[in-house]
């Protein structure tokens, strides 16, 4: 049946600013000064135009922020904030209090590099840092993404097997500030897809008093992480259920946790995250063109990590070539290092191959993709090594 | 729409480009099509040399690095020639919209490779008392001379997306700004 659509011309900011409020979200609490974005300037924007019932919190640091989501989350409100770089790493000790409190709270990311010196350009170092949190994070390519995955993180949060916060970041500018169609369900389809808040169970409820942030045993604290562990683990069966109802309802393909394009026959793999994928299945054009079988997975979802999926998608794969956007100084590309993990967990002999790209916002284009593959089949590369690739060129 | 048609704005902090890119791709997504428009935001402030893209396709648009070779380039200031190169890439035959009450010789012979469409944007803005502070606003008569070039885009859809976007006085001499440089423009 066809369904009449909201389709708006958005940047990826009011993307994820349309979708915290269409998922009724009832307290948004932000820091409305530098690193914050457009997403709540826009969000206070619609709440005054008294669209919707929502609540802001304006407070005074991204601690704070994230404090005042978390308190909301913990009495069972749908809360959400949104920050970038400096901002989150200033919310950072927050983060953690967030996941092993086990609270749903949802986040919008703008991925930004860090100072000094100053810059506001793209860069995935700042988000990579919630790695290890026990936060759900999703990359997405597009305002589309952000739109669809903010939803869906209110639903993969909620879930009472689950119960972690989930974190959905897009690239500044490139993404933030690119404005682009947006198809939208209508609100009684987000409705049905996403229950009321009503259903979250509150952390902090009267009738069942309980403690938060005592100090517990070593061993209570290493069950606690272990707990995390598990929920995580677990929650990639909840996040491709919540992909999938999410497909069915929109159309578009969320069954998929790393999308993949043209990889069925293809030799030669591209990995990316965030952004650059675009330009990455754009190269891929090109290369098989010239004959080349190359094909380009997209790391949507960076934690938990979907192993088997990567697995099932590069099995048959000649060589894989990562692009990270974040590098773990003194290691290597960070993604780089989960498609590491994850080839020798299968033992599997492909070769991976690291290279950094779009530090600090320098520009990734299909010329980069180009030249590394072809450097590859010419035998120019060493797996041992991190190659630095900017504008073509390796620094 | 046999390609992606590519757009490449030249201006300074200020002329509004990133407003007239985004209305531009709101007309081409209400006609059907795709569109994206990206502005690059440097350390620049007002005045400073700025750029934004336009893409503009009948498919879906992935690509999101800048735009190498325009179709088109508008250029606000006709200084910024002797400042940047904004024709750096511009395919042969491509379309120069240059805010001029007329070429020098030495810009004619600069832009001889492209087809040329020269506008007074300022003296359309001034017309319809489109100003900022004072300034006049050449940002809306530029578009216009796009929705008269573009097959695709159409007056009527023109002012259905500055509707949603203005009301009231401003609106009105919006659109009076863009329905001059649509009847002015001379487009070979």
């Amino acid at each position: 049946m066809e369904r009449v659509r909201r389709k708006y011309v958005l940047t990826g900011n009011y993307a994820a600013a349309y979708a915290a409020l269409h998922s009724r979200v009832e307290v948004v609490a932000a820091y409305p000064i530098t690193p914050q974005t457009t997403i709540v300037e826009k969000i206070d924007e619609l709440i005054s135009k008294g669209e919707y019932n929502t609540t802001m919190i304006r407070v005074e640091s991204e601690h704070s922020a994230m404090a005042a989501a978390i308190g909301a989350s913990a009495a069972g409100a749908r809360a959400f904030t949104a920050t970038a770089s400096h901002g989150l790493f200033y919310m950072y000790e927050n983060i953690w209090w967030a996941a092993n409190s086990r609270l749903p709270v949802v986040a919008s990311f703008v991925t930004r590099a860090l100072a000094p010196p100053w810059n506001i350009w793209s860069d995935h170092q700042d988000v990579y840092a919630l790695r290890d949190s026990g936060w759900i994070l999703f990359l997405a390519r597009n305002a589309q993404e952000v739109y669809d995955l903010i939803i869906q993180a209110f639903k993969i949060a909620e879930d009472d097997e689950v119960r972690l916060p989930v974190g959905v970041a897009h690239d500044a500018f490139i993404v933030s500030h690119t404005s682009e169609p947006v198809e939208m369900p209508m609100q009684d389809e987000i409705d049905s897809f996403l229950p009321p808040p009503e259903h979250i169970k509150p952390l902090l409820d009267p009738e069942n008093p309980v403690s938060v942030g005592n100090l517990p045993t070593a061993e209570q604290h290493y069950m606690l992480r272990k707990n995390i562990w598990d929920c995580i683990i677990y929650s990639l069966s909840v996040i491709r259920r919540v992909g999938r109802e999410y497909t069915e309802l929109t159309g578009r393909n969320y069954g998929e946790l790393i999308p993949a394009y043209k990889t069925e026959d293809a030799e030669y793999i591209l990995v990316t995250s965030g952004a650059m994928g675009g330009d990455a299945e754009d190269a891929v054009d090109v290369l098989r063109d010239m004959g080349i079988r190359a094909g380009h997975l997209s790391i949507r979802l960076f934690r938990p990590f979907p192993h088997d999926e990567l697995i099932d998608k590069v099995a048959d794969s000649k060589a894989i070539l990562v692009f990270n956007r974040g590098v773990s100084m003194g290691l290597g590309g960070v993604i780089t290092a989960d498609i590491r993990d994850s080839i020798s967990k299968e033992a599997l002999s492909i070769p991976v191959y690291d290279f950094i790209v779009g530090l600090g916002g320098v520009e990734v284009s299909k010329d980069d993709f180009i030249k590394a593959v072809h450097d590859l089949k010419t035998g120019k590369l060493d797996m041992k090594k991190t190659y630095y690739l900017m504008g073509g060129e390796y620094v | 729409m046999t390609h992606m048609l590519e757009i490449r704005w030249h201006g300074r902090g200020g002329h509004g480009l990133v407003s007239a890119s985004n209305l531009l791709a709101e007309m081409a997504v209400k006609k059907g099509l795709y569109a994206q428009s990206i502005p690059i935001f440097g350390a620049e402030r007002r005045g400073a040399p700025t750029r934004v893209f336009t893409r503009i396709s009948d498919k879906p648009i992935r690509t999101r690095s800048s735009v190498k070779n325009p179709d088109i380039v508008i250029i606000t200031d006709r200084h910024l020639l002797n400042i940047i190169n904004p024709l750096e890439g511009l395919k042969k035959g491509g379309y120069v919209i240059i805010n001029v009450d007329e070429l020098t010789e030495a810009e004619r012979s600069r832009l001889q490779d492209f087809k040329v469409i020269p506008v007074n944007a300022v003296e359309i803005a001034l017309k319809a008392d489109l100003k900022v502070g004072g300034i006049p606003l050449v940002n809306i008569p530029l578009l216009g001379v796009l929705v008269k070039l573009l097959d695709f885009i159409d007056i009527d859809v023109a002012e259905e997306v500055l509707k949603e976007r203005w009301s009231g006085e401003i609106l009105e001499k919006n659109i009076k700004a863009l329905k001059y440089a649509v009847e002015v423009v001379e487009i070979a």
